[in-house]
């Protein structure tokens, strides 16, 4: 059951709470009475749906400032030894390498990084939750060998995954029939491999405890079957702090797909990507300064954003319990 | 595309070391000038080279990568014959006493050896003929299978020895210690005195290396034995301590090298290659911020190159020009490519000069027009800076709307592709290929074209995907080295060049006009005709628009302001024995 304090009801000592009044405000709402009064998280919020927005609107956002499409390559704006002209009235970020506008590529590549976040961190999401629900409710057998899986799956050296199956796949037809290969797909893949067993250990933990209340007890009782207790019972209770440890879980998510395709083997050209757009910058950053901090303080503000996002979510629901 | 498998022959090519101030034109002059005063500066010292990557094989007689050759075989093992490095047409002797005798018709070439050219330590003694043997012979062995033995020496005899009836090659007869003579199947001197400058050619003790020849695979590389002024280091057995795969190649003094039997000034007394300089930026900015270096087998991005024109008076770089031409292949079997409107439609539109500004801009060379570069015999023949007189090859910066024309004449009434084809296109993983690359993928985008664009690393572009026909790749994009217009456009434009794998013909271009002349222009000596014959085929292979030429390359070097480097010959490099440090 969720508490209430004097404090969360924004009353001084003068005043004690009415138990009618806060009794009445749902969970959701008492989280979002607590945010609106941390600042940080505010600002935090916004930035994440500002970030959002833009990565929804692109098109029409690129469009709106007349900016050409991320691929558009126009080698006028290069020098005569390739060099890529900076900021100006006709390319508001400058240019990279190939002509193409940053603040298109920016732009676009919040599709592409908040897409490879959100499903990667959903997906695992989803199977770290039936997991960790599987292990913490039936014990015995069961979680241990579901436990030890996700101890395996934890110990992997995910990175060096990533970069051998994109090594491996990116011949031919890739692999799995082509349903694997270089790209958004493996990216996505080796995200969800690397979290399902995070969710899955803290679901499983949290079910650990409530499977002993008595809510279970009285579940139990009245004759409902393991599925609905699971999925009726001690689901609910758990949406809370997966999607605190979601929303946690998405900047991680941001700088991994940043991080592959930094290395080359995540998102591919010329598709647009912060991580790869960090990378083409680098041996021209002495002279193309604008091509590695546009998108560079993209990706910072986006992961910060999250973060702060996921720590005020953290106090907010945490207070609850 | 590689290096070619064959390497080095008379051509018009000219060395030309240039500063960055200068316009990247050839300048015979300033090169023989150039390498009239390499005496050495400074002797002594050590010159570190920076290099991205090892050499492909540390065994002369495999390796065939011009890094492998310009940066250590060249350094490190001589040849009958070498090209003269202020003037790369002409051929001086080496280890010959003096120029070939040709007799028979052409088809017998008989070279006299110098008496004092020594092999290094643990051999120490004298090069007779029968190394000279050896050395060809073993690289027609199994345990050796140089990749290029079969096309470059059309000796008498190969197939005897390479069945095993025969002890020796036939065409190879050493009628004392100091005298070979060459019998050729057909009359082509000229064209095996070129092979005689690939570092095949260059002796090997049979009395040592026969031991580490009988393995497989040979492991002679790892216990060779030098002729050039320098050596890769290595212990009293012979075997190589200067040799860290990936890591670092120590050359020192070859303490048999006799200064007086070659013209080489070998000025300092230790080279270093440093391999693995991945990152081409930081690699450039340790040879201009650092001493005693030099860039080695990569390109120095644009930015380096222009911080280094215009500081130090520009005397820490060198520009050169090469007989490396950059060149996207058009499958003409894949569709719609098998279609020659759309072909031409292709090289319409497009942008040659976005291409040559992402790779470097100057820096990089000039916009080419067609296959053969300045630097070899027919370029002017085939048209020049400006091209055969093609329509869709007259505006550098592409003309979309002849393009359309093209597409149209091709059965597309918008002027765009509105088939279903998607073109496979292979491009190497390293900068700036991948974004050149990208801009082919582009380009074609203009005209409607759908492109798969897979990145994967450079060697495996070429092993495993435009080499081999059955992938079935559409587009291939890379650079071809030959030092002649033969090897410049043989194997990749003959018809009868192209096999299932180990394949140079990425084009599949099987036209037969084009396959006689190739036949008559490879039995031509007289030079003149030759060069109009290969201008012609360099025209008739444009007017198949069977490939998109974008670039003749120039070779930038960098290096340390205390070191004083020669650049030039055939591929712009850094000549190791002539450059001096302090």
């Amino acid at each position: 059951m969720l508490g209430v304090n004097e404090d969360d009801v924004g009353l001084g000592d003068a005043f004690t709470a009415s138990p009618s009044l806060t009794s009445a405000l749902s969970p959701a709402a008492l989280v979002w009475r607590r945010l609106r009064r941390d600042r940080v998280a505010i600002v935090a919020l916004v930035a994440v749906l500002l970030v959002t927005v833009v990565a929804l609107t692109a098109p029409l956002l690129v469009d709106l400032v007349g900016a050409p499409g991320p691929n558009v390559q126009n080698s006028a704006t290069l020098s005569d030894i390739g060099l890529p002209s900076g900021p100006s009235s006709s390319h508001l970020l400058g240019v990279d390498e190939l002509g193409r506008d940053v603040f298109s590529r920016v732009v676009y590549g919040a599709r592409i990084s908040l897409s490879v976040a959100f499903i990667a961190t959903g997906l695992a999401a989803v199977l770290g939750t039936l997991v960790g629900l599987c292990a913490g409710f039936f014990e015995g057998v069961v979680d241990s060998l579901l436990s030890r899986t996700m101890d395996v799956v934890l110990a992997f050296p995910v990175m060096l995954l990533a970069l051998g199956m994109a090594s491996a796949c990116s011949t031919g037809k890739g692999c799995a029939a082509g349903l694997v290969k270089p790209g958004f797909g493996t990216v996505v893949f080796v995200l969800t491999f690397a979290g399902w067993p995070r969710f899955g250990r803290l679901v499983r933990g949290q079910t650990l405890s409530l499977r002993h209340h008595g809510f279970v007890d009285a579940a139990r009782g009245l004759g409902s079957t393991n599925k609905t207790i699971l999925f009726t019972e001690l689901l609910p209770n758990l949406v809370g702090v997966v999607t605190v440890y979601a929303t946690l879980m998405v900047p991680t998510n941001i700088l991994f797909e940043a991080a592959l395709s930094f290395l080359g083997v995540g998102i591919q050209p010329p598709n647009p990507s912060w991580g790869a757009m960090i990378a083409e910058a680098i041996p021209v950053f002495q002279s193309a300064w604008w091509f590695l901090v546009f998108p560079g303080m993209a990706l910072i503000v986006t992961s910060l954003a999250f973060n702060l996002l996921g720590d005020a979510l953290t106090d907010a629901v945490g207070q609850n319990q | 595309m590689r290096w070619p498998l064959v390497l080095l022959a008379v051509g018009t090519a000219a060395a030309a070391s240039l500063t960055a101030s200068s316009s990247p034109a050839l300048r015979s002059a300033d090169a023989a000038l150039a390498h009239a005063s390499a005496t050495c500066s400074h002797r002594g010292g050590t010159l570190t080279v920076l290099s991205n990557n090892d050499v492909d094989n540390i065994d002369p007689g495999i390796s065939w990568d011009i890094f492998s050759w310009t940066y250590v075989t060249y350094v490190t093992q001589r040849q009958l014959y070498r090209s003269d490095p202020s003037d790369p047409a002409r051929l001086i002797p080496d280890i010959a006493s003096g120029p070939p005798a040709i007799s028979d018709g052409g088809k017998t070439i008989t070279v006299h050896l110098k008496p004092n050219v020594m092999f290094s330590p643990p051999v120490n003694r004298a090069v007779t003929s029968a190394d000279v043997q050896y050395g060809l012979e073993r690289g027609f062995s199994k345990n050796v299978a140089n990749p290029y033995a079969s096309l470059s020496y059309n000796l008498v005899g190969v197939k005897a020895f390479t069945d095993g009836t025969a002890s020796h090659i036939a065409g190879i007869v050493t009628p004392n210690t100091t005298t070979v003579v060459f019998h050729l199947t057909t009359p082509t001197p000229t064209a095996f005195l070129d092979n005689l400058l690939n570092p095949l050619a260059s002796p090997v003790p049979a009395d040592y290396a026969a031991q580490f020849d009988k393995q497989d695979p040979s492991t002679y590389g790892q216990h060779q034995a030098a002729t050039g002024p320098y050596m890769i280091q290595n212990d009293s057995s012979g075997k190589l301590t200067g040799y860290d795969p990936g890591r670092q190649i120590t050359l020192v003094r070859n303490p048999n090298w006799n200064a007086s039997s070659d013209s080489r000034p070998a000025c300092v007394d230790r080279i270093v290659e440093s391999l693995g300089n991945s990152d081409a930026t930081v690699a450039s900015q340790r040879v201009t911020q650092g001493s005693g270096m030099i860039t080695g087998n990569f390109e120095p991005p644009a930015a380096v190159s222009e911080a280094a024109a215009t500081s130090n008076n520009g005397r820490d770089i060198s520009i050169a020009p090469t007989t490396k031409v950059w060149y996207v292949s058009l499958n003409t079997k894949v569709p719609p490519l098998n279609n020659l409107n759309v072909r031409k439609a292709i090289l319409a539109g497009f942008d040659r000069a976005a291409m040559w500004k992402v790779a470097g801009g100057r820096f990089a060379g000039q916009i080419a027009s067609h296959l053969i570069p300045p630097e070899i015999a027919g370029f002017a023949q085939a048209g020049g800076v400006r091209g055969p007189r093609f329509d869709y090859l007259s505006s550098p910066n592409g003309n979309l709307a002849l393009a359309r024309t093209y597409m149209k004449k091709a059965g597309y009434p918008s002027g765009k592709y509105t088939g279903s084809h998607t073109l496979l296109m292979y491009g190497a993983s390293n900068a700036p290929e991948t974004q050149e690359a990208q801009v082919i993928k582009a380009q074609l985008g203009l005209l409607g074209l759908k492109v798969n664009l897979k990145i994967v690393d450079r060697n495996a572009m070429y092993d495993k995907y435009c080499n081999v026909v059955s992938q079935k790749v559409a587009l291939c994009a890379g650079d071809w080295a030959g030092v002649d217009a033969y090897q410049q456009l043989y194997s990749p434009f003959d018809g009868k060049a192209i096999v299932p794998t180990g394949n140079s013909n990425y084009s599949l271009l099987n036209d037969p006009t084009i396959n006689h002349l190739f036949d008559v222009a490879s039995v031509t000596s007289n030079t003149k005709k030759s060069a109009q014959l290969y201008g012609l085929i360099d025209r008739d292979i444009m007017g198949q628009a069977a490939a998109i030429p974008w670039l003749w390359s120039a070779h930038v070097t960098l290096h340390s302001s205390d070191v004083h480097a020669v650049v030039g010959g055939l591929f712009g490099t850094a000549d190791l024995t002539a450059t001096s440090v302090g």
